[in-house]
């Protein structure tokens, strides 16, 4: 199978630890999520949600549903790209979707669909992203205008009134 | 509250390490915790972790799908369930609750399709056929068991030997 140019923005690179193999010699399952939960995080910086966006906020963000697909494997020390991609957002949640490849031979390693919820620490009650975020979210939807659905994204995450998708109306 | 759905795998607590800056359990140790669960299931195949390193029979996650549904906290203890959703010669599907042991809610589902690997090719194989035989046994005693409503609906497996509430819901 031949490479093909990563989809989506790059947002980290990361390498395999140690502790991240399991039994069968590879990247535990866990361990992708621990890894993708890094890429989630450097996506909502660009959004305007830095490292002490919480602190200073106090809002941060919980998820709600996510969907992960294992593709190939990765072992001990390998590198590695993660790309996102927004499917989806509306006035208080975002929905966005994470290729993991691998950094030797730019072949996709697995996927992570993650439904982002804005959330007031304090009371855990959802509230709407302030307009900053919420242009900035705009933002980096402009930029991957053309965007089509991926092919390993499920049927369950949808948001019912969507501000942008990526899935059309029929979905 | 309500009834507890599946048969119990795993009892266990929430870790002061699987918290984080949110003050509740993380993203990524649901899914540890749930795999642990999934490794105690594949006990009750006979797929232990003494089976597999013995024939290299093993099995990898191709797929999963989690949903959150109420926070858990440090120290509070949590009970994991399972109810498989379909399986075939080589795959099973199956859905895990994690119900919050003294409140007897439900925190969190996990739904995974795994394959059966063998480790000497790292490549796709039928069950062996007592573990084939078990899973039947085991899933046999669930069929009427509706199709859970958190599942996502994209997993499948493509022409199952069982399948969930005679497969009506998928």
């Amino acid at each position: 199978m031949s490479a093909a140019e990563p989809i989506g923005v790059e947002i980290v690179r990361g390498q395999v630890l140690p502790e991240w193999i399991d039994l069968n010699g590879h990247m535990n399952v866990a361990s992708y999520v621990t890894a993708f939960e890094v890429g989630v995080y450097a996506l909502w910086e660009r959004f305007g949600m830095p490292a002490d966006y919480q602190q200073k906020s106090g809002n941060t963000t919980f998820a709600v549903e996510t969907h992960t697909t294992y593709k190939r494997e990765l072992g001990e020390g390998d590198s590695y790209i993660i790309t996102a991609q927004v499917l989806a957002y509306d006035d208080k949640r975002v929905h966005s979707f994470l290729r993991m490849y691998d950094a030797n031979n730019a072949l996709l390693a697995a996927t992570i669909e993650w439904l982002g919820l804005h959330v007031v620490i304090n009371n855990r009650r959802v509230v709407a992203w302030p307009a900053d975020v919420l242009s900035g979210i705009q933002g980096f939807v402009e930029m991957q205008s053309g965007s089509l659905a991926p092919a390993e994204a499920g049927r369950q995450i949808r948001l019912r009134k969507p501000l942008y998708s990526v899935f059309g109306e029929d979905s | 509250m309500s009834e507890r759905l599946g048969v119990e795998v795993l009892r266990g607590k929430v870790l002061p390490e699987w918290i984080d800056i949110n003050d509740h359990m993380n993203v990524a140790y649901y899914v540890l915790a749930f795999d642990q669960g999934v490794d105690l299931l594949w006990g009750q195949f006979g797929l232990t972790n003494e089976y597999i390193e013995e024939t290299g029979s093993s099995t990898f996650a191709v797929e999963s799908h989690v949903t959150w549904q109420r926070e858990i906290a440090e120290g509070e203890r949590y009970v994991i369930t399972s109810q498989i959703l379909a399986y075939d010669e080589k795959r099973i599907h199956q859905f895990m609750r994690m119900y919050h042991a003294d409140g007897d809610y439900l925190c969190a589902t996990a739904e995974w399709m795994n394959l059966h690997v063998d480790m000497k090719v790292r490549r796709v194989a039928p069950w062996p056929e007592a573990i084939l035989e078990s899973i039947a046994n085991y899933a046999g005693r669930q069929g009427e068991w509706p199709w859970p409503r958190e599942a996502c609906g994209h997993i499948r497996v493509p022409e199952p030997l069982f399948v969930a509430g005679g497969g009506s819901s998928r």
